[in-house]
């Protein structure tokens, strides 16, 4: 009588315990299963390329049959935390989010609940990322910088010292990272490099071009340019070629491959970029959005980094690749 | 001789009832021990654990407020310097107001106490402070050389300025579309760096230094001594320095620990600076030791306490089992004449009354025993008795079963040969009623050829009987040609006598001729004629009377013949006769023979049918004595087993009986 009143009230226990428990949701996720099956892009800015992805990803998100809400959140923070809030209210299955402000990333994954959130174009801090949850889907900007560095390098027929400009984007990962591509590989050659001129030029064309002007003007030799962005690119060609600087001589390279800059090299000007590949970049995204709105795990995917990043390769544009790009 | 077994006895009692209290301390100890050693060093590990990790997280924490502390003073001084770039880009001064605007800088910011400066590349000067130093040309000044490679101001590398302090120059190129080279800079000493760095160290015990990366130069360092030195040359915890050496070198800046100090590293945003901060683990974990320290002596003194109360009680609880084992003593060698009373209301209080009431109880059952034993023994006799009684009968059964399975055996044998000759007899019977059935076959055939042979024969008969009545014919024929030529010779005779008399005639004729001379010469000519003829008739009928002579002769021969046929023809025909009777006796032997073969026939199925269920019964029989002969012979196995068993009961009651003898011995041990 005793044993079986204690294996009773043992038993009940258990079972309040347990109630208690999947009361607090820890038992995986019940959302998926009350979702409203949609997804939601939100952007804050665009410029060509962020267009180009824009456009990329509703034709794979049509592609792949899945309805995706476009938010256009401008600059402001605030309505990007109302957006992912929104998106935690109405069940969507996921969200991609190009954040204006990388910082804000907390705050936006908190807004978003449990929606898991597909993180482009702004690179976010590893601290703010977690596996299979909140991820960023982009390349590896260091990358980038590597390919120019190595372009540069081959163009200049592989000198032992180089004068060299960088042009910075905003402050970020993104920028330290392509910055430092640059800088690595002419370590790995050797290559004693001034960098005659460094600077942020907030990925803006005119900042570019008026910073190269004063460059130029404090007569500094000048072997090449480096741009985090094609933007910068064109702004530093512009001012190059207005102080007569021979262009095949003193190329100046830059990172997106937008149609103006593919233009621009297939007229001799800006001499080499580096493709992001929205199109590949939409697919990662859209495939990474719907694997980890269903609550699985990337880690199968090819582009794959600790689950919380898919690195898409960039690819190498010179004049032959620009040529068929703008076709 | 009992009295000294006695005593002894007590003796070892007492032995014993001390041995308890030891035991008793001998095993709780070590368990007591043992836990309370794996209780403070798992606590001691877990707190070791806990307070590394929260050591580690202090140290971060620690060193990344030291970081934003550092990067935000930074900031404050860049933005501060580029507010007033901001403005002079703005305003475009003139040469009067530029100079207004930087000259009153300074005194403005405490940490740059000489104000901004700026100098152009064509060589204006706006400067508190000397910037470029006799014999040197402003490009060639470190803060100039950084100041044009960048419009947004920021930081260089530390060096030292005139008067020997440590500083960073803020530097940038004033974009004010002049298209002239202006740097703008400003100078902030690394004094409150070195004081964040030394002073602002959020965690007891812990230090820090700041060091540029790229020239590995010890920027801030609470040994003043090693600052502006490099990382390679200092001297003190040299580990230290030289691991961080090594970790810039592969860029990595996760925590780790070196010679038992706990560091953690932080970059400066904005900055090639590092800063290393670091505890020793021993600081960390001085309040673990201690803990664990409290731990071990409250361990021990609980050990101590444990060991005397465990002493006391023990004593107490003993005292009265004491007694008990006394009385059991006494028990133990047979004499339950003790008695033993129960105080307490306890377990051993319980155990006393029980004891009790357990010799009372061993008191009965011994008596009982006693009787027992006595009934054991008898019972045992009879017992051997009954065993072998079974046995002798066993055996019997078994012999008895062993006949009947060799009888069995030779019924088998014989019926099997039964079988055996039922199987041939029943194989030859169907070769027989084979044999006889082509009997039968050849019976009927020949029944239809004997019928067919006596139609033959009454044919024959028949054709006997025609050719008997032909045979009468040709001999009346003949008889009828007999008489015929006995006309014919009549009439032979007539002819002769004719022919005599023609003759005569023809004589008579012949001289009447020759009377009638001359005209009778033709007539003589005739009647010689008739002369000849008649004696040629004559001859003929002389010959026909010959012939006839001869077919007489012949006629004769042939009914002589006839009769000799017709005499053969009957022979014949009695013949034909009696083999018609013969056929038909034949024909009749047949028929009943026919009728004799079907009978064995019949009677041969029958033989068949007998004898196949003589085969058949046979084998039944043969069956069933394998059935007798399995079943007998299970009854000699069960005979055995008998017997067998027989014998286990004999040997039993045997043991029985020596049992109770030794029962018996036992009781009487006991004193009751």
């Amino acid at each position: 009588m005793k044993t079986s009143k204690k294996i009773f009230s043992l038993i009940l226990c258990v079972v309040l315990a347990l109630s208690n428990l999947s009361g607090c949701s820890l038992f995986g996720k019940s959302e998926s299963t009350s979702s409203n099956g949609k997804y939601m892009l939100i952007m804050s800015k665009q410029d060509t390329f962020l267009t180009l992805l824009k456009e990329e990803i509703e034709k794979e998100a049509k592609n792949k049959g899945i309805t995706l809400d476009f938010v256009d959140t401008g600059e402001q923070v605030i309505d990007q935390v109302r957006a992912c809030k929104k998106a935690k209210d109405e069940n969507y299955k996921a969200i991609i989010c190009q954040a204006y402000d990388a910082d804000t990333a907390r705050q936006l994954e908190i807004a978003a609940g449990d929606v898991p959130i597909v993180f482009i174009n702004k690179r976010i801090d590893e601290k703010f990322l977690k596996e299979d949850k909140y991820i960023y889907v982009g390349s590896r900007d260091s990358e980038a910088g590597k390919m120019q560095a190595e372009y540069v390098y081959e163009k200049l027929g592989k000198p032992s010292e180089i004068n060299a400009v960088i042009l910075k984007g905003s402050s970020g990962i993104v920028t330290e990272y392509r910055t430092l591509g640059i800088k690595q590989y002419f370590q790995e050659k050797n290559v004693k490099v001034n960098y005659i001129f460094e600077d942020s030029a907030n990925w803006k064309t005119d900042i570019a071009s008026n910073y190269v002007q004063i460059a130029i003007n404090t007569k500094q030799k000048i072997d090449c340019v480096f741009a985090n962005n094609d933007l910068m690119a064109l702004g530093a060609v512009e001012a190059l070629e207005k102080n007569g600087y021979d262009l095949s001589k003193t190329p100046v390279t830059g990172v997106d491959a937008t149609v103006e800059a593919c233009q621009s090299i297939v007229d001799g000007k800006m001499q080499f970029t580096v493709l992001q590949s929205a199109e590949n970049i939409a697919k990662d995204v859209i495939q990474a959005a719907v694997i980890i709105g269903n609550g699985k795990s990337i880690k199968d995917l090819e582009h794959n980094s600790n689950q919380i990043y898919l690195f898409v390769p960039f690819e190498k544009v010179d004049k032959e690749g620009a040529k068929s790009r703008i076709k | 001789m009992s009295g000294e077994k006695d005593d002894k006895k007590v003796v070892k009692k007492n032995k014993r009832t001390k041995k308890i209290k030891n035991k008793l301390l001998l095993m709780i100890m070590p368990t007591v021990c043992l836990s309370l050693i794996i209780l403070v060093a798992i606590s001691a590990y877990l707190t070791n654990i806990n307070m590394t990790n929260m050591a580690v997280s202090q140290l971060e924490a620690s060193v990344d407020s030291q970081g934003d502390d550092i990067e935000s003073w930074l900031k404050k001084n860049l933005e501060y310097f580029s507010t007033v770039k901001k403005i002079i880009e703005t305003l475009k001064p003139d040469d009067e107001l530029m100079k207004k605007i930087i000259y009153g800088t300074k005194g403005m910011n405490s940490d740059s106490a000489n104000g901004m400066y700026m100098n152009t590349a064509d060589g204006k000067v706006y400067s508190s402070v000397k910037k470029v130093e006799a014999g040197q040309k402003l490009k060639d000044t470190m803060w100039y050389k950084e100041g044009i490679t960048r419009v947004n101001m920021g930081y260089g590398e530390v060096y030292n300025n005139a008067e020997g302090i440590a500083i960073i120059s803020a530097t940038g190129i004033i974009d004010d579309g002049s298209g002239e080279t202006k740097v703008i800079g400003s100078d902030v000493s690394l004094n409150k760096i070195s004081i964040i760095v030394n002073s602002k160290v959020k965690m007891d015990g812990a230090y820090a230094f700041l060091v540029d990366k790229e020239t590995k130069t010890i920027l801030a360092d609470k040994d003043n001594d090693i600052v502006s030195k490099n990382l390679g040359e200092v001297t003190s915890n040299k580990e230290l320095y030289s691991n961080v050496s090594k970790k810039i070198d592969s860029e990595d800046y996760s925590m780790f620990t070196i010679n038992n100090q706990l560091v953690c590293c932080r970059e400066i945003s904005g900055t090639d600076w590092l800063l290393v901060s670091y505890i020793d683990k021993g600081i960390i974990l001085k309040d673990a030791y201690r803990m664990m320290n409290i731990q071990i002596i409250v361990g021990i003194v609980a050990t101590i306490v444990i060991i005397i109360f465990i002493r006391v009680v023990v004593g107490k609880v003993i005292a009265p089992i004491s007694i008990i084992a006394d009385s059991v003593t006494k028990m133990s060698s047979g004499d339950f004449t003790v008695n033993v009373e129960s105080k307490s209301n306890d377990e051993i209080g319980l155990m006393s009354e029980k004891v009790a009431i357990f010799i009372d109880v061993m008191r009965e059952m011994i008596n009982n025993i006693n009787k027992e034993a006595i009934k054991l023994s008898s019972d045992s006799e009879n017992s051997s008795r009954v065993s072998i009684a079974m046995n002798d009968a066993a055996q019997n059964q078994a012999e008895a079963m062993k006949n009947l399975n060799n009888t069995v055996d030779q019924l088998a044998v014989a019926v099997n040969e039964i079988a055996e000759n039922a199987t041939t007899l029943a194989m030859v019977v169907a070769d027989t009623r084979d044999n006889s059935d082509k009997a039968n076959q050849s019976m009927k055939d020949t029944v239809e050829i004997s019928k067919n042979g006596r139609e033959e024969m009454e044919r024959l008969n028949v054709a006997m009987s025609d050719i008997k009545a032909a045979n009468n014919e040709l001999v009346k024929s003949i008889n009828d040609v007999g008489t015929a030529s006995e006309e014919i010779t009549k009439i032979v005779g007539f002819i002769a006598e004719i022919a005599e008399e023609t003759n005569l005639l023809s004589l008579n004729a012949s001289i009447e001729a020759a009377r009638a001379g001359e005209a009778g010469k033709g007539f003589a000519v005739v009647a010689s004629e008739i002369g000849n003829l008649a004696n040629n008739s004559s001859e003929s009928a002389e010959n026909i009377a010959h012939l006839i002579e001869k077919i007489r002769e012949l006629i004769d021969k042939v009914v002589h013949q006839a009769d000799v046929s017709a005499e053969q023809i009957d022979e014949n025909s009695k013949s034909i006769d009696s083999a018609v009777k013969t056929f038909g006796n034949i024909y009749e032997n047949i028929q009943s023979s026919n009728t004799m073969i079907d009978e064995v026939i019949r009677n041969i199925q029958k033989v068949e049918e007998v004898a196949t269920n003589v085969a058949a019964i046979s084998e039944e029989q043969a069956a069933s004595t394998d059935e007798i002969l399995d079943t007998s012979t299970n009854m000699v196995k069960q005979a055995n087993n008998i017997t067998e068993s027989s014998q286990e009961v004999a040997v039993n009651a045997e043991e029985l009986a020596k049992t109770s003898e030794n029962l018996t011995e036992y009781v009487n041990k006991f004193k009751i």
